[in-house]
């Protein structure tokens, strides 16, 4: 039987961070990984904009920009279509239908989203404060954030405090006119929650996106699977033992201390400290047992809410792709979500747990090959979609763009899918919802904040953690600071 | 030309106005109430527009005015009475129908046919939800402090506000786990709430209805649990959520204070639409009406909308542009209908045997949360429902003096109807065939409902604003969300009862605490202007 | 339950012996116990009490909540649940035991009947369906509300057995103190435990409703020689204080329905602290109830003997013979004159630096005397709550 100083369920992204960071504090940690590579989710993750400052720095990881997709393409059924381009984070119009006037508060409203995420992202990189903990470290934090958004100026403070539990359909509305250009922004802020451009608190999870990304479009600056490559190689190098395509069945407990962890195949491992990168319900529910936990702990596990919407499509076609109107080299993100109405009624479908007959995308093109997100796809309980007639529905929209679609190949990776492979319940790309309630100390919910839980030496590490999802391994690293004071 | 000078001129007689003029004159102040309409109330009154039959036309039942104001303003002695509910219901399609009843047991019993543990949650749900009422109760009361502002008033407020949380006892002792609770219910969907409760879908249907009356919100939207604890923090003699009649209709409510207002010598000149506020070096100093006369008053408050008093009443250039940006943007949203109906008989239910207390109080029709969540859809396409939630009463069963005898009169409120309807607008025709399909909605649940209809007046988000003044038929005057609650209501720096202009004051539901027949925007705007007097205000509210 | 229609007219239900309650019930005096009509009074408290401490009472308790649990996990759920460890219960054999909620706060208390290792059955005040459910979650368990299906009646006092004697129940005097087992009273099956609220020899009988009435009578066949009176709530409230036991939202409110948080107590609290087991692996609140034993109770309930004879019911309590001087520092939950021991006696709780036993603390009880109170100021001395407890109550074969 083999003895770790620590144990990672899970080789997702915030695992591999945790593990590395662990490693290189002298750490013998070995990773547990289901599939047969790492990475997890951040498999089907279509761009990544860049990779925290703080990361880089803790791991010493360096991963080149590519630098073919800083365009951002808002396709329109009349094909004139509005394209941005992004260069270091400041944003143009190349081609546009919205007015001059529309383009200038496009641009400006997104500055003030900058703005405002810039305070909220110095939350996002830091563990949660606890609220009346009756510690003096977490009233410290709790004055201090309050103090950062007063640093806002009295304007923007108060203009951050109203936005925040606003809707981004009525912040657009009272500010622009192009149809195009409001249905690319509620893009941004809907895509992968539960949440439509009309429901209150979508401007919130486009700030909480800005803060992660440093960019509201999230670009595809960086490839994701270098990304993990060298996490995996940091790793590697700092010693860390990674078994692949090995499941762990139980996390062991004793007298309210974890011992180790069983896998499927009956091998045990020995470790006081465990991180889960799985997601809350299936650390607690399935892995750990509900038979340990307190009864409300288990009502509040239940009640997080979870359900994905998002689902992957990858078509591989005949012929080279070329989009109606749009210039071959001009490559980037497109999107299409043409207006807030469009998307409003494709997320009243998700509401009842029916995909949406109008779907939402966005893609990116590789010569044959189209890779796309599809929103609102939900999660379903018991049964699931048939994925025949989402990809149809998909390929419609996509015809109207993309003449003579020849399919060749064609693949649809709905949340009951990725819930399968990743053992993520509910398949949500965030593990959780991100609205309020399950936000910051909130996350994923009382008495499991702060990375810590019930259970002495167990620890969360994935999205379902604060900061939320996204490829930022900001989870991973805090949950590994955690540990590593614990161990003092 | 009327040559007074008042001390205070109050514009538009609503029940908030009149509370307000009401605590001014009390402490020996000169006011005046000016009113459009030949009779005062605004969406509280009691109009005959049927002979025989008394409407409580807007606003239907009561619970959430403050029982300080109605002690304060010896609103007994001017003729206010309040008749508790003896019951409500949601009648299924099935034949059967779910009640709550004054009685405890024979509620759970009532739920338990439905569910067992929801007939046990929901003692659960109402002892959390009483909790919050609790926690939100001094909150109503407090002029809300302005978190950018370095004045001490405001620091000490805010202070204050975070003494309240974080005091050991205060509320029996808040912990962490309270307080998370207390974001979780202001910011969830109530339909979110009602889950982590109760697995029977009418039993979620029939509690979830209080979250969205007058809103523009669905089940599904973060931030309508909140509306359903704005709909439950009332009392009715220390029952709290509990909702009653007003005995003559809602108009006997600000009779009674239209009564009170003149025993402290307070004037109220009836039939007089103001034109325009004057203003002079950015201070306001009198009122135009449309007449031409002026009325000339130290201090101008509002009734009215934060819409209708400065998009309407102010010019714009006296306002900075900011400020007036963000009124232009002020949410204020047409989603409620209401239909007065005179009956010939009392409606037999299907489903509610004649004589139940459960259908002496509100009734209702929707089966689920997804059919209601559906009737958002439809408002939100410029719609109105095609299953809309209708909140129905009948108070002439426990009020004769609503109808002539053996008849009735039944008030529908109906969520949603759009204020703009898509594909043309409103038309005549259009509110006939609307109030015709709501009316047909009601029939099938009753054996005789079709065939008892004496008239019906039918009210649209439209007439709702023509006839009360309120922006868009918005009965909240202005949404009850995130955005717009506390601090940020109705503009962010502008919460506590001033205005960018000197003198002019707020005191209407627009502001801090919202709508509803409350009062508490009307109390918290004349304490605020007694202090700028410096006087004292008089009341057990404080 | 839910097969009887639900009428406006009549919100409460009726047991199964309702026949016979209502005929005794002279005094027409009902009391609501979980949507149940049970008597209050059914002619004399004092008579009533007195037959439970001199002969034998009958006591309707049908509107009792039963919840049986069965699977193979019955029993792990069951440890869960509790605070004490019940591993090694027996079959036929009752544990008397809380459940707390995570911060160590107690919700309700019950006796669990073992039939075997994979069925249990509780019986207690308050509901429990969805806190029992949840708990269940990841056990092989069922939770299912049976309540409606068993008529039960508590048969406490000291002849009690004696009186089952004469119905010839076969070996009844054997049955052990927390103990039960089928039995046949006068050709009807019968469950009888040797449990109860009166601190003496007793028994408690369940039965499918259809035989209610059959065993009703059978207790009160041999009235004529000895005296068996139906008990009413009120009676039964005497003998529960003078037997120390604690009632939920009576003397402190279950953590399931208290509004403000402060007004949950723990084990140690109730003095309950020898229910908790924090030995046992794994059981919802233990880590708060470490914290909370650590720490010791800031309070306590108590036994209070108090002088004079003028129950303090409601009464605030002090710490100081001298009024004026005297600080607050506890209340009184429940209060009576205890005729079987002449005595004033109170549970109720007093603050950490009075609890000890043998301390003094001062009530001021207000006693109505002809339409006005009267305030006196009376010392009490904490003792021990269980004021009577008689050795019939343990001792088997039992007294007949």
């Amino acid at each position: 039987m083999k003895k770790f100083d620590v144990i990672i369920i899970g080789g997702g992204h915030n695992g591999l961070v945790a593990s590395s960071y662990l490693s290189k504090k002298g750490k013998k940690v070995l990773v547990i990984e289901k599939n047969e590579n790492v990475g997890g989710l951040a498999e089907y993750a279509e761009s990544l904009n860049c990779i925290s400052p703080i990361i880089k720095k803790e791991l010493g990881i360096n991963v080149n920009n590519i630098n073919h997709s800083n365009n951002i393409i808002s396709l329109e059924d009349n094909q004139n279509h509005t394209i941005l381009s992004d260069k270091n984070g400041k944003l143009s119009f190349v081609q546009t239908n919205a007015d001059e006037n529309d383009q200038k508060k496009f641009l400006s409203i997104i500055n003030n989203y900058k703005l405002f995420s810039k305070t909220l992202g110095a939350f996002m990189f830091q563990k949660p404060p606890r609220v009346k903990s009756g510690k003096r470290a977490d009233l410290f934090q709790l004055i201090s954030m309050g103090w950062k958004i007063r640093k806002l100026g009295k304007k923007n403070m108060r203009e951050l405090l109203r936005v925040i539990g606003l809707n981004i359909a009525d912040d657009l509305e009272d500010n622009l006119n192009s149809n195009n250009l409001m249905g690319l922004l509620s893009h941004e802020a809907v895509l992968g929650t539960n949440l439509g451009p009309r429901s209150p608190g979508s401007i919130l999870t486009l700030l909480y996106k800005q803060a992660i990304n440093d960019n509201i479009f999230n670009l595809n600056k960086i490839e994701v699977a270098e990304y993990i490559n060298q996490l995996e190689d940091c790793c590697n190098k700092n010693t860390v033992e990674i078994i692949k395509s090995s499941e762990v069945k139980k996390i062991l407990t004793q007298n309210n201390s974890v011992t180790g962890v069983q896998l499927t195949n009956g091998e045990v491992f020995e470790s006081k400290y465990v991180m889960s990168n799985a997601d809350p319900k299936t650390t607690y529910l399935n892995l750990l047992g509900a038979e340990i936990l307190d009864t409300d702990f288990i009502r509040r596990t239940k009640n997080f809410r979870n359900k994905g919407n998002v689902a992957k499509l990858e078509l591989a076609l005949e012929n080279e792709i070329n989009i109606n109107n749009i210039d071959k080299k001009m490559n980037g993100k497109f999107i299409y979500a043409p207006g807030i109405k469009y998307i409003e009624h494709a997320f009243n479908a998700n509401k009842y747990n029916k995909y949406s007959e109008n779907p939402c995308l966005e893609f990116y093109v590789n010569q044959k090959t189209l890779s796309a997100n599809v929103y609102y796809v939900p999660y379903l309980i018991n049964t699931n979609h048939k994925e025949n007639e989402i990809i149809e529905r998909c390929v419609s929209v996509l015809s109207k763009f993309i003449p003579d679609m020849k399919i060749v190949k064609q693949k649809l990776i709905t949340p009951n899918k990725m819930e399968e492979k990743f053992n993520i319940t509910g398949g949500h790309w965030h593990h959780g919802d991100l609205e309020i309630d399950q936000l910051l100390m909130m996350r994923p919910f009382y008495g499991s904040a702060q990375y810590s839980t019930p259970i002495n030496g167990l620890y969360l590490c994935g999205a379902g953690t604060h900061p939320g999802g996204g490829v930022t391994g900001i989870n991973g690293l805090n949950a590994a600071k955690k540990v590593i004071e614990d161990l003092k | 030309m009327n040559k007074t000078k008042y001390d205070v001129a109050i514009i538009g007689g609503g029940h908030n106005g009149l509370t307000t003029a009401c605590y001014l004159a009390k402490a020996g102040l000169k006011v005046i109430v000016v009113e459009r309409h030949e009779y005062v109330g605004g969406a509280a009154v009691s109009r005959e527009l049927h002979p025989g039959w008394t409407y409580s036309n807007c606003s239907y039942v009561c619970s959430l005015l403050r029982p300080e104001i109605f002690r304060d303003l010896e609103l007994s002695k001017h003729g206010l009475q309040i008749i508790p509910y003896e019951g409500s219901a949601s009648m299924l399609n099935d034949g059967r129908f779910y009640a709550h009843y004054q009685d405890h047991d024979l509620t759970y019993r009532s739920i338990a046919q439905f569910s067992k543990k929801d007939a046990e949650a929901y003692d659960r749900f109402g002892k959390d939800v009483m909790r919050q009422c609790k926690i939100i109760k001094p909150l109503l009361k407090m002029t809300p402090p302005d978190p950018t502002s370095f004045k001490p008033k405001d620091i000490m407020g805010l202070f204050e506000f975070a003494k309240y949380f974080a005091a050991k006892d205060e509320l029996g002792g808040l912990g962490e786990k309270e307080i998370y609770d207390t974001i979780r219910f202001w910011t969830m969907s109530v339909r979110d709430y009602l889950e982590e409760y109760f697995e029977s879908d009418i039993v979620k249907v029939h509690l979830a209805g209080s979250a969205i009356i007058g809103t523009a919100l669905g089940p599904y939207s973060p931030g309508s649990a909140y509306v359903l604890l704005h709909h439950y923090m009332g009392e009715v003699d220390g029952t709290v959520g509990a909702w009653g009649y007003s005995r003559g209709g809602m108009g006997s409510i600000t009779k009674a204070m239209a009564s009170s207002l003149k025993s402290n010598n307070g004037e109220i000149k009836a039939g007089s639409p103001v034109s325009q506020i004057l203003i002079k070096n950015n201070k306001s100093y009198g009122l135009v009406l449309e007449n031409g006369d002026e009325i000339y008053a130290d201090k101008i408050v509002s009734n009215l909308d934060v819409k209708r008093t400065f998009l309407k009443v102010v010019e714009e250039k006296e306002l900075p542009s900011d400020f007036y940006k963000a009124v232009k943007n002020f949410k204020i949203r047409g989603s409620s209908g209401k239909l007065n109906i005179a009956l010939d008989d009392l409606p037999i239910w299907k489903s509610i045997p004649v004589g139940d207390p459960a259908g002496t109080g509100d009734l209702h029709i929707t089966q689920n949360i997804e059919e209601m969540e559906g009737a958002y859809d439809d408002w939100k396409d410029g719609k109105w429902s095609q299953f809309p939630y209708v909140d129905m009463c009948i108070p002439s069963i426990n009020d004769p003096t609503m109808a002539p005898q053996g008849k009735h009169y039944m008030s529908v409120f109906i969520q949603y109807v759009p204020y703009n309807l898509a594909n043309g607008g409103w038309t005549e025709e259009k509110r006939l065939e609307f109030g015709k399909h709501v009316m047909n909605r009601i029939g099938n649940y009753s054996t005789n409902f079709n065939d008892i209809i004496n008239h019906a007046e039918i009210r649209t988000p439209k007439e709702i604003e023509a006839e009360v003044g309120l922006t868009e038929g918005n009965i909240f005057q202005g949404e009850l969300t995130m955005d717009q609650l506390m601090f940020n209501r109705p503009v962010p720096g502008y919460a506590q009862y001033k205005t960018p202009i000197k003198n002019l004051y707020m005191c209407g539901s627009s502001t801090h605490p919202g709508g509803g027949v409350m009062g508490a925007p009307g109390v918290n705007a004349a304490r605020e202007i007694l202090k700028d007097l410096k006087m004292k205000i008089s009341t057990h509210y404080i | 339950m839910n097969t009887s229609k639900i009428s406006y007219k009549k919100p409460l239900l009726e047991t199964p012996f309702h026949e016979r309650t209502s005929e005794h019930c002279y005094a027409n005096d009902w009391y609501r116990w979980a949507g149940y009509k049970v008597a209050k009074e059914y002619s004399s408290t004092e008579l009533e009490y007195t037959s439970m401490r001199n002969t034998a009472g009958v006591i309707d308790i049908t509107p009792m909540h039963k919840y049986d649990i069965k699977g193979e996990d019955a029993k792990k759920f069951i440890n869960k649940l509790i605070t004490k460890d019940i591993t090694n219960i027996q079959s036929n054999q009752v544990a008397y035991g809380i459940w707390c909620n995570e911060d160590g706060m107690v919700i309700d208390d019950g006796t669990i009947f073992c039939f075997n290792e994979n069925h249990f059955r509780i019986f207690c005040a308050e509901r429990n369906l969805n806190w029992f459910s949840d708990t269940a979650t990841g056990f092989n368990a069922s939770v299912e509300d049976i309540s409606p299906s068993i008529a039960a009646l508590a048969f406490q006092g000291p002849l009690s057995c004696k009186i089952l004697n004469l119905l010839k129940v076969e070996n009844i005097e054997n049955l052990k103190p927390f103990h039960f087992n089928n039995y046949n009273i006068e050709n009807h099956n019968v469950t009888i435990s040797r449990t109860g609220f009166s601190g003496d020899l007793g028994y408690e009988i369940w039965c499918d409703p259809s035989q209610a009435i059959d065993v009703w009578d059978s207790l009160f066949k041999f009235n004529r020689d000895y005296k068996v009176l139906a008990a009413g709530m009120n009676a039964l409230e005497m003998v529960r204080i003078e037997a120390g036991f604690i009632q939920p939202n009576v003397d402190f409110m279950s953590a399931e329905q208290a509004l403000r948080p402060n007004r949950m107590r723990n084990p140690y609290e109730l003095g309950l602290g020898w229910l908790v087991n924090l030995d046992k692996e794994y059981f919802t609140g233990k880590q708060a109830l470490i914290r909370h034993k650590e720490k010791g109770p800031e309070k306590k309930l108590v036994g209070l003997d108090i002088e004079g004879d003028k129950p303090a019911v409601g009464s605030v309590l002090y710490d100081n013979s001298k009024k004026n001087q005297a600080k607050e520092i506890g209340i009184v939950t429940a209060a009576m004159w205890s005729p079987v021991l002449k005595s004033n006696i109170a549970i109720g709780f007093v603050s950490k630096e009075h609890y000890k036993l043998g301390s003094n603390v001062y009530a001021e009880i207000y006693h109505p005397e002809e339409l006005d109170y009267r305030k006196i100021w009376a010392e009490c001395k904490v003792v021990k709550k269980q004021f009577f407890n008689n050795p019939r109550r343990n001792e088997t074969p039992a007294f007949t």
